[in-house]
């Protein structure tokens, strides 16, 4: 009588087990995907203030005129999109396809800094606009300027 | 009284020619000054357009300018960029213009030594003769820094210097550059400039087994050792800058902002801020003029097959 009993414990167990495997697997894989989505959504978020800056330098450096009244909507963009460049970079998003070098995970509080540069002169960059100034060169000049500083050392060339 | 006069007189026969002399002599000294500071300040554009600054500054926000201990990451080892300030202990203080030409046309320093071409005498031996002249008279108003060269970290095989006599036989071509008479002064502008001084071929060319560049893939791109990916600026429009106008790459020469709005970064961010970016912007015209002639050659360096 002792045989089955101790069948359906086994079975039991071997249930539970395959069970809690596979939704642990699933979760991993889940938190995988989670992972990529972020990278994707970071990647797509640098594509779009590269985009932004396209357009602003067709007005400012090569004086496209007929788009001047978009010029404070894109550096808006900009102005807001950088608030908080360190929170698209949260720990763990390092690996697979993304040029984000190690470097800023283990340099964090420059990472900040630079990040706070490109967020101030891009807020510098809407004032000199909202202004009317003439010449903004000098401004989308120092916004590039912060954006290349942090690529130097925190982004890999690939 | 009449002796007087004529003392005077006699004064003034000699006083007219006297005048004159110094007149003469101080319009040459100022001519000679101003001559001086025009060769100054070409020397610091050629030292600007030649990308000495990157590799001869180390990278730290305060280090002394051109005192050396920038490292250069290659297949041999870390090379560290050399003291070029006038310390005559430490510094290129005690050469004379002969020792800079011999270092940038034939790799050899002073004492006979063979330098690595991660120095590229390769290319600045295409350099005038005024130019290294200019650059010559720019490093001497540079501020003396007493900082010790730091020396290379290299693989075993790669410590025999006397080795690099064979490797230049193989690979060193010295002689200044010649115009192309078929060619606008603009384009040929463009080459010197690329060619001679930005040396821009000797990292966007792969390198051959020897360390010399592939000759069929010149500005074709590579892969660097650290996996650093170095572009094809071949005008292919699939795996070049073929899209690009030359406008986008004098933006690119001025700001390191290429067509889509990202901008460079690693290596080439430090050419851009410490040497295209000074340049003119006919001179980066004549760059884009330059690359955008070149045959287009397919090839992604970002491709690890």
């Amino acid at each position: 009588m002792q045989q089955p009993a101790r069948l359906v414990r086994g079975m039991c167990f071997g249930i539970a087990l395959t069970l809690g495997l596979g939704l642990g697997a699933a979760a991993q894989v889940h938190a995988f995907e989670e992972i990529e989505a972020k990278i994707d959504y970071r990647q797509g978020a640098m594509r779009a203030i590269g985009g932004n800056m396209a357009s602003l330098a067709a007005v400012i450096v090569d004086g496209v005129e007929d788009y001047r009244d978009n010029l404070a909507l894109h550096a808006r963009f900009i102005v807001d999109m950088s608030r908080d460049i360190p929170g698209l970079f949260p720990e763990g998003t390092d690996f697979g396809e993304t040029n984000a070098l190690p470097a800023i995970w283990e340099n964090w509080e420059r990472y900040e800094q630079l990040s706070e540069d490109t967020h101030q002169a891009a807020v510098r960059l809407l004032e000199a606009i909202e202004a009317g100034e003439a010449n903004l060169g000098p401004r989308f000049r120092e916004v590039g300027q912060s954006c290349t500083a942090c690529h130097d050392d925190f982004r890999h060339r690939d | 009284m009449d002796v007087f006069v004529q003392q005077i007189i006699k004064l003034h026969r000699w006083a007219a020619p006297l005048l004159l002399c110094l007149l003469m002599l101080w319009t040459t000294a100022a001519a000679d000054s101003a001559a001086d500071d025009d060769l100054v300040k070409r020397g610091e554009y050629t030292l600007r357009a030649a990308g000495c600054v990157s590799c001869h500054t180390a990278k730290e926000d305060d280090a002394p300018f051109l005192a050396g201990g920038r490292a250069i990451e290659s297949p041999f080892g870390t090379f560290y960029g050399a003291n070029i300030t006038p310390d005559p202990e430490t510094g290129i203080g005690e050469w004379k213009v002969d020792d800079l030409e011999r270092a940038l046309r034939h790799g050899r320093g002073p004492d006979g030594r063979h330098y690595y071409p991660a120095f590229p005498y390769t290319s600045y031996t295409r350099m005038k003769r005024e130019d290294v002249e200019a650059l010559w008279a720019y490093l001497q108003t540079v501020e003396p820094v007493r900082r010790e060269n730091r020396p290379h970290e290299l693989v075993w095989y790669a410590r025999f210097r006397p080795g690099l006599r064979f490797w230049n036989v193989l690979h060193l071509r010295p002689g200044e550059f010649q115009p192309r008479e078929s060619e606008t002064d603009e384009w040929n502008r463009g080459a010197y400039l690329a060619n001679a001084m930005a040396h821009c071929a000797e990292c966007h060319t792969p390198r051959t087994r020897t360390g010399g560049l592939d000759p069929n893939r010149l500005f074709a791109g590579q892969r660097l050792p650290d996996g650093e990916v170095v572009p094809n600026i071949t005008p292919d429009r699939e795996t070049g800058i073929g899209r690009w106008s030359g406008r986008h790459i004098m933006r690119y020469l001025d700001m390191g902002m290429d067509p889509e709005g990202d901008f460079a970064g690693s290596s080439m961010a430090d050419v851009i801020n410490d040497g295209t970016s000074f340049l003119t912007a006919e001179d980066r015209r004549a760059i884009a003029v330059y690359l955008m002639s070149l045959e287009p050659i397919r090839h992604d360096p970002g491709n690890r097959d």
